[in-house]
């Protein structure tokens, strides 16, 4: 797994995580690591670019939910429990942590797992910085 | 059934996933499925690496896939410490989320994803067996 960093100036600054290879037990230690690297150096908003990830574990979904966990302790939109709130009632989407070009194999566990219900795909670069 | 023995370590879970999933496609499964049995195989294997053997990598288990009478059976032998997922508890991913902490999310999508999984204690070690049904 490779991951490249860049950063877009939008109406914030997103940190764009740019990986290529899968993330699954063998390699979400590295991804995890790398956004919290990011994360303690200021990045407040990311996309990751998952273009070049033909496939995404559980142990890949747990990592996005500690990079959001991360995100959410430096810069917190709202509290718990209002969060906990809107996800079940279907109104809520981090808006610190977005995701891009989910395979479709990626989307199989994504989905089942009901990580649809708090992290937000785009299919469009553009949209999805413009988005933040 | 021939089995396949697998170091457990992570790195064997590429190949895993490559041989169940050529073994589905080979079967007929839609695309979908075949990424369903992928994923419950990937989750099952990451178990056994890290639960039953604890990271000792030289340790090895056995994996076997076929496809008879509609289904396609995965089945993982180890011989390390016994690990049912049954017993884990499903995860509730709204509430979890806040905790900080997801467990269990893949025995979660290996009993989602498949029609049957069951854990067995036998003579020969710990069999774990995922079935899918096919449609």
């Amino acid at each position: 797994m490779e991951i490249k960093i860049s950063t877009e100036n939008r109406r914030v600054q997103v940190t764009v995580m740019e990986v290529t290879g899968n993330i699954d037990s063998a390699t979400h230690a590295a991804f995890e690591a790398k956004a919290a690297e990011l994360i303690e150096g200021g990045a407040r908003y990311i996309l990751v670019d998952l273009t070049g990830v033909p496939y995404m574990s559980s142990a890949g979904l747990r990592a996005l939910s500690a990079i959001l966990n991360r995100l959410r302790a430096v810069n917190a939109d709202i509290s718990e429990e209002e969060m906990r709130k809107r996800i079940n009632e279907g109104k809520y989407k981090s808006p610190h942590l977005k995701l891009l070009n989910l395979s479709e194999a990626t989307r199989t566990g994504f989905e089942t797992a009901g990580f649809d219900m708090f992290l937000e795909a785009f299919t469009d670069y553009q949209k999805a910085l413009s988005s933040f | 059934m021939p089995a396949l023995t697998f170091p457990a370590s992570f790195d064997s879970l590429d190949e895993i996933r490559e041989y169940v999933g050529k073994i589905a496609r080979d079967a007929g499964f839609s695309d979908q499925d075949v990424y369903s049995i992928q994923l419950a195989a990937d989750e099952a294997a990451s178990n056994v690496i890290e639960h039953a053997y604890a990271g000792n990598s030289k340790a090895t288990f056995e994996l076997s896939c076929a496809f008879r009478n509609d289904r396609l059976v995965v089945t993982l032998l180890d011989h390390g410490k016994q690990f049912d997922p049954s017993k884990v508890p499903q995860p509730d991913l709204k509430a979890d989320l806040s905790d900080r902490k997801i467990g269990g999310l893949g025995i979660y999508l290996m009993r989602k994803l498949m029609d049957e999984v069951r854990y067995e204690i036998t003579g020969a070690g710990n069999l774990l067996t995922l079935v899918k049904r096919k449609a």
